[in-house]
């Protein structure tokens, strides 16, 4: 038995979503149950289930975390920019 | 939905015979949904549980169809004609009341089944009754899906233990007799295939569900072909049984309860 990671995707131009995980013995089993345990109520156009262990992680996730302050590249730093520059330009006056 | 009223009438003689028709398709569905649901919270597995169990609503959801169908033709209740009607007046073939047995037994007792309704349902969606074909037509898709699911665990019973083959196969031993009686000429049937509102009788459709069966069996267990050749009992009523009986009386008991109406 292995554990199946199942996605979707609602229609063709949307992304793709994880929806949850089942645990099967193939992929074609995996397939009928994810279909049945996911999509009972709803109706999305594609599905896919793929091997937990297919999925490749990035091991040193310390790469993850920020080194610096990084808040200029956040959109939070250019919230207000109207006012800023009011403020700038009533200074500059 | 296409309604009887949107149907040229029939005669009295032809309404009388596709209601039995019908009735014997729908007691199948409920009788087969009824032992699904059986399996839930007991199935191998959780995904597994959850996927019968919704197989089991699907059968229950196309008795519905069929039973609002004949309520319409003989002016009766939907309700009334799935669960409260004395064990007699049921008319579903032996197959689907059988005790579930283990999992290779449902899921061969299922894949039998199936594969036998999907011969029906095909012919009736080109049904001369639009409202029959109507409905035949909205059972084909979910059909497709149930065959895929047994497909999947048929091959792996066959294919995962030389346990899980032997079970297999036994099951399949004791249930072909019984499924072959799915294709008993019905009582009325000659009537609706005259006039196209069945367009193909029991006997034909017995020919192609044995197409599909017989790779199945070949690859199982060829032991088991000759059992394909009996000949189907014809579908008239017959003495309730034990299994019935009791299946009958935990089906019915809330609706015989009078609870049922509130729920």
């Amino acid at each position: 038995m292995a554990i199946y990671e199942v996605f979707e995707r609602k229609g063709p131009t949307e992304p793709i979503t994880h929806v949850g995980s089942v645990n099967a013995s193939d992929t074609d089993l995996a397939l009928v149950l994810a279909k049945e345990c996911f999509f009972r109520r709803e109706h999305p156009t594609d599905l896919w289930v793929v091997r937990r262990e297919d999925m490749h992680p990035l091991r040193e996730t310390d790469v993850l975390e920020p080194g610096t302050d990084k808040s200029y590249r956040s959109i939070e730093a250019y919230k207000g920019l109207a006012k800023k520059r009011e403020r700038i330009e009533a200074e500059l006056r | 939905m296409i309604s009887t009223d949107d149907c040229p009438p029939l005669d009295a003689a032809t309404r009388a015979a596709l209601v039995t028709y019908l009735l014997a398709w729908a007691d199948d569905e409920l009788v087969l949904g009824h032992r699904d649901s059986e399996w839930t919270g007991f199935a191998p597995q959780i995904e597994e549980d959850v996927a019968f169990s919704s197989i089991a609503q699907d059968e229950l959801g196309h008795a519905t169809l069929l039973y609002r169908l004949v309520a319409e033709l003989s002016d009766d209740d939907p309700d009334r004609l799935a669960l409260r009607r004395p064990a007699a007046d049921y008319r579903h073939a032996a197959v689907v009341e059988r005790p579930n047995g283990d999992w290779a037994h449902t899921i061969a007792r299922h894949y039998l089944y199936d594969l036998a309704d999907a011969c029906r349902t095909d012919v009736l969606c080109d049904s001369s009754y639009a409202a029959l074909a109507g409905v035949a037509r909205k059972m084909v898709r979910e059909e497709h899906y149930h065959l895929m699911h047994h497909a999947v665990w048929w091959e792996r019973l066959r294919d995962g233990t030389p346990e899980s083959r032997a079970r297999l196969a036994d099951a399949t031993r004791a249930l072909l007799p019984p499924a072959v009686d799915l294709f008993g000429e019905m009582p009325s049937e000659r009537v609706l295939v005259a006039v196209g509102i069945v367009p193909c009788p029991s006997g034909a459709l017995l020919a192609e569900w044995c197409l599909h069966v017989q790779p199945l069996l070949s690859a199982l267990d060829p032991d088991l072909l000759p059992l394909l050749e009996s000949a189907p009992a014809p579908r008239h009523s017959r003495p309730v049984g034990q299994d019935f009986r009791a299946l009958h009386a935990e089906m019915t008991a809330v609706s015989a309860s009078g609870l049922g109406e509130r729920w």
